[in-house]
């Protein structure tokens, strides 16, 4: 997946703009930055699914398609096959009247994947006995197991994850980048990971790229940037990180 | 298990000394021994589910199943009335872990400030009031974001106003409770560097958090929930560099390093 020159505005304000990277299967890429940079808009302008008044530019390139993004309907085909989201906030994306098992079964069948809930969920490691389960009756790491089995079970490609661990205790996750990674290793899935919390993910992905109200900032090998932070909001989250 | 400061009998604390002494609430938080004066910083951590925020909830008379002991100044509040807890809410303040619903959407930060000024009991603010402007100043808040609504406020800037909010209250403890994990990690330590100049002026602070880099310098002791029970308490140089008990040994394993 390549993204070209992606930009969106919303009345005139810019929310995102010239944002441009690469990804390949099995490759994971951090994106980074303060509140209020423009990370979910990024994730919700590639699902086709930025607020209904936004203008979105720029161009996906998908194997050997170019798909615009301002192309809502295209992008809306991609979903699940192609680009998979694990939402920030777990427990209130799964559908509170129906358990998980018959969750993760409608998911199977709109996408037409394989359809074994009790499977999926092992792969999160989680036990059978939450086939049968409601969301409120699962703690918040156990949710954000939950919607990375529902993402994983449209098969993507690509998979975003939107700030996965924000609300989760630090055992927790942990966890769940360990999860997260393994599986999309497991999988040759590329994986977006968005956060603001860089000593989290500085272990699991090699790529970075740096936003910082709507622009991109730093792009490149996280090493690098942690080693040499290029600008001052990288170097501020460096600073903030490094910081006991 | 007791904290490792003593105090002497309880009709002769001094002021604003809060001690618990088996503190349980049904069964989410069981036998928690504190105590917190007007110069002491403990920090509570814990899991999700170890019943830290629900401790913090106890201690302001926000959990009707409270038992055991909680003393303010040597006067018992389990089992006291609404007008006895009142008055521990003017000494001692709760901030909330999330800026956004923690403040009332349609007041002003000057609203909420008078309005926590006249529920703590304590003299009213006037329209243009000096102390106003001060704890904004006091916050690190400009004082035009007085007349601002919540919502035009940054998650950093709300989280300030609710502290200010709290102080309004003229406290001399302040409970927190992970308040800097909605916000950014250089945001954060904005806020954990604004408690530490709180704590500079004498003021109590019981600081819940899983994030165990804010601690050192931030607080002096630190008490561990697993389960709701204590399993470990102690300095915090001395828990952190050598845990006892499996819960901190996973929380120090966990801490995001660089």
């Amino acid at each position: 997946m390549r993204v070209d020159d992606l930009g969106c505005t919303i009345d005139g304000r810019t929310l995102l703009e010239a944002v441009s990277f690469s990804i390949c299967g099995g490759e994971s890429l951090a994106v980074l930055g303060p509140s209020g940079a423009g990370k979910s808009v990024l994730l919700r302008c590639l699902l086709g699914l930025a607020p209904a008044q936004a203008r979105v530019t720029g161009t996906l390139f998908w194997d050997d398609r170019r798909v615009p993004l301002a192309d809502r309907p295209a992008l809306a085909r991609l979903r699940g096959r192609g680009l998979a989201l694990v939402p920030q906030a777990a427990a209130a994306s799964l559908d509170p009247m129906r358990t998980v098992g018959e969750q993760l079964r409608e998911v199977c069948v709109l996408h037409d994947t394989d359809s074994r809930p009790r499977e999926r969920l092992a792969e999160v490691g989680l036990s059978q006995e939450f086939v049968g389960r409601f969301a409120h009756e699962l703690s918040g790491g156990q949710a954000q197991r939950v919607a990375l089995a529902l993402a994983l079970a449209c098969r993507p490609a690509v998979l975003l994850a939107d700030e996965p661990m924000a609300s989760l205790d630090c055992v927790s996750q942990v966890e769940l980048v360990e999860l997260l990674v393994r599986r999309c290793a497991a999988e040759q899935v590329a994986l977006v990971l968005v956060s603001h919390d860089l000593a989290r993910v500085a272990g699991c992905c090699a790529r970075a790229l740096v936003l910082d109200r709507g622009r991109m900032v730093a792009h490149g090998s996280l090493a690098e940037l942690l080693a040499a932070p290029p600008e001052p909001t990288t170097a501020a989250m460096v600073a903030a990180a490094r910081r006991s | 298990m007791n904290m490792s400061r003593s105090t002497g009998p309880l009709e002769h604390v001094s002021r604003d000394i809060l001690i618990g002494r088996g503190l349980t609430v049904g069964r989410r938080v069981r036998g928690v021994d504190l105590e917190l004066g007007p110069g002491s910083g403990l920090a509570v951590i814990g899991r999700s589910g170890s019943g830290k925020s629900t401790l913090a909830r106890a201690l302001v008379g926000l959990e009707p199943e409270l038992a055991g002991s909680l003393t303010l100044s040597g006067r018992e509040l389990v089992g006291a009335s609404r007008a006895a807890w009142a008055g521990l809410r003017s000494q001692v303040q709760l901030v909330w872990q999330d800026p956004v619903t923690a403040l009332d959407p349609n007041l002003s930060v000057r609203r909420s400030l008078e309005e926590s000024r006249l529920l703590a009991g304590r003299d009213r603010f006037t329209r243009d009031d000096p102390r106003l402007r001060a704890l904004m100043e006091r916050v690190a808040l400009a004082p035009e974001l007085l007349d601002r609504v919540p919502g035009a406020l940054s998650g950093g800037q709300r989280q300030r106003a609710a502290i200010a909010r709290a102080l309004a209250a003229a406290p001399s403890l302040l409970i927190v409770d992970e308040i800097t994990s909605a916000l950014d990690r250089p945001v954060a330590w904005t806020i954990v560097d604004l408690l530490r100049s709180l704590r500079a002026e004498a003021i109590g602070l019981l600081m819940i958090s899983h994030d165990l880099s804010f601690l050192p310098g931030t607080v002096e002791q630190v008490l561990v929930l697993a389960d709701g029970r204590p399993v470990e308490a102690g300095p915090v140089a001395t828990v952190l560099a050598a845990p006892q008990a499996e819960a901190t040994r996973a929380l120090v394993d966990a801490a995001p390093r660089l």
